[in-house]
């Protein structure tokens, strides 16, 4: 574990043991059995992450909070995604997957996943999830990430992330139309059929098509 | 063409393809290339039709030549063909040995276009780039620049409008001076130690490059591997196989989209070298215009309106007025009794007479009906839909009907074949082969000759319905649309095989050139009467032998139990079906004589319009399906319909009658 990990993990235990009682000293010694310990604190204090008063307890400075519910909600949202989209059986190896996922998904990676996972809200021991700025912006508009092209609606604009295809024929036909991945494309109208418009092309096609174009809504 | 063209040979002229994708003008250069001739053939083993000309060049050039032969060639997306349309083009290009190629490219979808200027350049072709529709590129702020494309494929590049003359001088001047495009492309290693492999397992030289070969194998082309190997015996096709399915190991998807993807890296880059887009101002009037034509309410009063003009002008003017004119004023009172002269002043036996002139007559009846009835209905059809296809009008109309038509077992694009159906059921059959699945071809066929009825008919089925009773022309238009929805939707039930995929490119709306209009409908008109005219006198000559033979009496005296029985209408009404037969405005008009004497009450003609709109249209409809889809199937369809119709006659008198509706 690198020294920012340690400081992460440090961070994450803070907060929730504070979420029921005082933290000391001793009991982050306790859990850890580390004598590097005060090493790691005396940066925690120089990052402005954490306080400690005279009778050595210990609290979160609002930059500390912040940090520490971005940890827990990577680690939690890395449970609920391993458990319930990747089906992981394992619950030790899930466990374990989760708390190295927490230190290395970023922001943005972090947001998808959330919206991917339809912004839950509690992890699945029960735990809330600490929300994130997409949760806020998530409630108006609740569509995935990635979604079929037919799921947009009209006016919606889309970039195509992949295209399922049986029949490679059909797969054929629409990438030399230019409709390919990474191709940005519009929802014109839905019925009587659907019309698609990206570039300087107009196409109507099946739903059928439609539900194995996947698109990132832009 | 023979079948080993393929291999390097020198033709005598030479020839100059037309290619590019669908839609993109190719036929209207060709016409402005080669004047109104064209001979159009069938492509040997398809339904596919090439059509071929003789372009004059202003400019010798290096050529030698005056001339050349100008083939235009199906609309493709690709040459590694995927659909019937493509692999003939792609059999052109390296059957004909062409010394030039003419890309058609729509100016404001270049980089579909390009995608086919590098499988050009790959195939080793010279070729010379037609940037046509530019007025709509630049409208839509999409800016080439020609100059620097140009520079960078190394290849003459001319923007034009074809429909309106524009860049075609242009073009005539610089057709002999071809270039093969400069793009290569390289694919990831694995996929060019594939395409080195089979190159050295490749004998004889090709009129095309042995890369394009070997990567039109490696993408896939499994009927180009059987073509080969008949023209190169000593082609061994398992080793190639095995190349071909090491290198697909390698890769997780499918080789095509991992060439394909390659190919649009580069022809990507070479877009945004020379085209930039800007941000056009608000929607243009004709966009709106568009818009509402596919609105899913607005839609359909234009769909009504559309409809009441063709009536209008194909059924009222066209089969009413001209037909009139030309059927007994032309044929009527000058023509065949001119014609009965002549044969009578020679001294012709009796029995020629009366083929020629007689009731059933190949003079008197067969070529009345091609030329005074068909022509100007299929004229003036032509007109019409020439107007509807060159505005953008028809594939807005497969976006409204493609829901119902997949329920009936077709898809949108079987919108065509049904309206033309309304001018003429013969030369609808003809246009099912746009349709792509067998089974989309034999569903649009039954329902053709089941429930749609043509101008001629429709003509006359107001003129006695109309004047009669709305209530009636309302049952009846009902009861017909009624089982075409019925049939249709069982027939997709019971009928194997599956539908195709429903997408259809929508133009932008288009003000339609008459001028273009009247050389399409000119060349329409001629492929149907070349069609058609012999079907017309074949069925005229049957149905002349039928009566000499006296057994069309025999079947009139079959046909009346049925109808009297089951259909409750009186016996005389036995030969306006037969004849109806042949002529299905005439069994139309038939009735019209028999209701005026008073035989039928308004129950049985409504009854008898039905089955007669229900029947088999005439003698050449069948031999169209016939022609079409063999004789199996034709036969079914005929049978199938006769019995129908019939019911259908049935269960309409006994609910007519039970509900006392008159």
């Amino acid at each position: 574990m690198t020294n920012n990990q340690y400081m992460e993990e440090i961070l994450q235990l803070i907060e929730t043991i504070s979420e029921s009682a005082q933290v000391k000293i001793e009991d982050l010694k306790k859990y850890l059995g580390d004598t590097e310990i005060d090493d790691i604190l005396k940066q925690l204090i120089e990052a402005e992450t954490i306080l400690i008063d005279s009778t050595n307890n210990i609290s979160l400075t609002i930059k500390g909070k912040k940090e520490a519910n971005e940890i827990i909600r990577r680690h939690r949202l890395a449970e609920r995604l391993l458990f319930d989209v990747l089906d992981i059986k394992n619950e030790e190896k899930a466990e374990k997957q989760a708390c190295d996922f927490e230190h290395i998904l970023d922001k943005e990676v972090t947001d998808n996943i959330c919206t991917l996972l339809g912004h839950p809200k509690f992890c699945p021991d029960g735990k809330p999830i600490p929300p994130g700025e997409c949760c806020s912006q998530g409630r108006k508009h609740i569509s995935r990430i990635v979604s079929p092209l037919s799921a947009l609606s009209v006016g919606e604009k889309g970039k195509i992330a992949y295209m399922l295809s049986g029949e490679h024929q059909r797969l054929d036909r629409l990438f030399s139309m230019g409709l390919l991945p990474g191709t940005t494309v519009r929802i014109h109208q839905k019925t009587p059929s659907l019309v698609i418009c990206f570039e300087e092309t107009t196409l109507a096609m099946d739903d059928e098509i439609a539900h194995d174009i996947f698109v990132r809504k832009i | 063409m023979t079948s080993n063209a393929i291999l390097k040979s020198k033709k005598e002229t030479p020839c100059i393809i037309l290619v590019g994708n669908a839609n993109v003008g190719k036929s209207v250069i060709f016409g402005s290339l080669t004047g109104t001739y064209a001979d159009v053939s069938n492509y040997p083993g398809t339904t596919i039709d090439i059509t071929e000309g003789e372009v004059r060049f202003t400019n010798f050039g290096k050529t030698g030549f005056d001339k050349a032969r100008l083939i235009d060639s199906p609309g493709i997306n690709s040459l590694i063909p995927k659909s019937e349309d493509e692999r003939v083009t792609r059999d052109l290009l390296m059957e004909e040995n062409p010394s030039g190629i003419i890309q058609v490219a729509d100016a404001k979808n270049l980089k579909r276009s390009l995608l086919i200027t590098s499988q050009l350049a790959e195939m080793g072709l010279p070729i010379l780039l037609v940037l046509n529709m530019f007025d709509e590129a630049m409208e839509r702020g999409v800016l080439i620049d020609i100059e620097k494309l140009s520079s960078i494929l190394g290849i003459k590049a001319i923007p034009s409008v074809a429909t309106e003359k524009v860049g075609i001088t242009e073009l005539k001047k610089t057709l002999t001076e071809f270039s093969v495009p400069a793009i290569s492309i390289s694919y990831d290693k694995e996929i060019e130690r594939g395409i080195e492999e089979i190159i050295t397992h490749l004998p004889i030289d090709t009129s095309i490059s042995k890369r394009s070969i070997a990567i039109m194998l490696i993408a896939g082309d499994t009927m180009l591997l059987s073509k080969l190997t008949k023209l190169m015996p000593s082609l061994n096709q398992e080793v190639i196989k095995k190349i071909i399915e090491k290198t697909a190991h390698k890769f997780r998807a499918p080789l095509n989209f991992v060439i394909n993807r390659e190919r649009y890296r580069i022809v990507n880059e070479i877009y945004d070298r020379c085209v930039t887009t800007q941000k056009t101002s608000a929607e243009h009037f004709r966009d709106k215009i568009g818009n509402v034509m596919i609105h899913p309410l607005l839609g359909l009063p234009i769909v009504v309106f559309v409809l009441f003009i063709m009536y209008e002008l194909v059924g009222a003017l066209g089969a009413g007025v001209v037909v009139n004119f030309l059927e007994k004023t032309v044929f009527g009172k000058y023509i065949i009794p001119w014609f009965q002269n002549i044969l009578q002043t020679i001294g012709t036996p009796e029995i020629i007479m009366q083929m020629l002139t007689g009731p059933y007559g190949l003079f008197s009846m067969g070529l009345t009906y091609a030329v005074a009835i068909v022509f100007p209905i299929v004229g003036f059809f032509f007109i019409f839909f020439g107007i509807l296809e060159d505005s953008g009008y028809l594939p807005r109309l497969t976006i409204l009907s493609n829901k119902l038509f997949k329920k009936i077992g077709l898809q949108g694009r079987a919108v065509l074949p049904m309206v033309l159906g309304l001018g003429c059921d013969t030369m609808a059959t003809l246009t099912t082969r746009i349709l792509e699945t067998k089974r989309e071809r034999i569903i649009a066929t039954l329902l053709l000759a089941l429930g749609v009825p043509c101008s001629a008919q429709l003509g006359v089925i107001m003129g006695i319905l109309g004047g009669i009773s709305i209530k009636a022309l309302l049952i009846v238009v009902v009861t017909v649309i009624l089982q075409l929805i019925i049939v249709g939707y069982l027939a997709a039930k019971v009928i194997p095989g599956k539908s195709s995929d429903f997408l259809s490119e929508i133009p932008p709306i288009r003000i339609p050139k008459i001028y273009n209009i009247l050389i399409k409908t000119y060349n329409r008109v001629i492929w149907f009467m070349k069609e058609a005219v012999p079907l017309f006198m074949l069925g005229t000559f049957c149905l002349f032998l039928l009566d000499k033979s006296g057994f069309l009496v025999h079947i009139e005296n079959a046909a009346k139990p049925i109808l009297t029985g089951i259909l409750n209408l009186p016996p005389e009404t036995a030969e306006a079906f037969i004849v109806g037969f042949l002529r299905r405005d005439f069994g139309a008009a038939g009735l019209f004589r028999l209701a005026n004497k008073g035989y039928l009450d308004i129950t049985q003609i409504t009854v008898a319009v039905t089955v007669m709109v229900l029947f088999i249209p005439c003698i050449a409809h069948l031999f169209v399906m016939i022609k079409e889809h063999g004789m199996k199937v034709a036969m079914a369809i005929a049978v199938f319909v006769t019995v129908y119709a019939t019911l259908t006659g049935a269960v309409l008198n006994i609910i007519l009658r039970g509900l006392n509706v008159f």
